[in-house]
């Protein structure tokens, strides 16, 4: 079994991510402090990233004992992202790329 | 530079109230958008808390965000972390309302060039049983 899924990164999303986790590390909202640290700008938390990816798979109702994430590049403010799940032995593979297919985030979701 | 006699520490218990609410509606605001024709992503009523909604799960990524309710004096307030990697386990679904008692770890620090990288560790308890680890790999500039 495989699935997709696609998401824009909008400056409210980031907002509203913010306010839920109370992470507003200054390289999520203002592209200065992001370029300062190496980033073409500002962008997406981590985390942000990963709690879609398993958000949708509790969409399928499927419980879900270990997350992991490797985070490759920054997805910044404005990007599409391409999420991909396939189905594996005990869980799922899954990778978050940009519209050009540049790597932002993969790992493995095991599930029960 | 961080001082790398800190590895190992280990910041003081905080008692944490699962509260899936917040964070569930920010996932669920994009999701609405990213899954139009599906039900469970998109109808506000279903995907509130409710007691047998989807959602009313918590969202498996919630321990991975309660580090900044968690004193890490080690990390350098003069300069910005930049998260690498991130594992959570979850030995058991978490319950709306649940209080845990959290510390976090810091488990390695390691210098590479202009680089330090730190390896922390964020452990949920309720009483003796474990309830979650969620270990984040940070890189901040040296």
């Amino acid at each position: 079994m495989s699935f997709d899924f696609t998401l824009t990164i909008t400056a409210g999303l980031v907002r509203r991510f913010a306010e839920a986790t109370g992470d507003w590390n200054p390289i999520h909202f203002d592209d200065n402090a992001a370029r300062r640290v190496g980033l073409s700008g500002r962008c997406a938390h981590g985390l942000l990233i990963l709690g879609y990816a398993a958000q949708r798979l509790a969409l399928e109702d499927l419980s879900i004992h270990r997350i992991t994430a490797q985070y490759t590049r920054a997805a910044g403010v404005g990007e599409t992202i391409h999420f991909r799940f396939n189905a594996q032995a005990g869980g799922f593979d899954w990778t978050a790329e940009s519209t050009t297919g540049e790597r932002v985030a993969s790992g493995r979701i095991v599930v029960q | 530079m961080i001082d790398a006699t800190w590895e190992g520490s280990i910041s003081p218990d905080v008692e944490i109230v699962v509260d899936p609410a917040p964070l569930a509606a920010a996932l669920q605001a994009g999701l609405s958008t990213a899954l139009p024709d599906c039900p469970l992503a998109t109808d506000t009523k279903a995907t509130s808390i409710q007691p047998t909604g989807v959602f009313a799960a918590v969202p498996p990524t919630l321990p991975a965000s309660w580090w900044q309710y968690l004193p890490q004096p080690w990390l350098p307030q003069d300069r910005v972390p930049i998260l690498r990697e991130q594992t959570v386990d979850l030995r058991r679904p978490l319950v709306p309302g649940e209080r845990l008692i959290c510390h976090v770890r810091l488990d390695r620090l390691r210098r590479r060039g202009s680089y330090e990288y730190l390896t922390c560790t964020l452990v949920a308890r309720s009483g003796p049983e474990m309830v979650v680890e969620a270990t984040s790999r940070l890189v901040v500039r040296a």
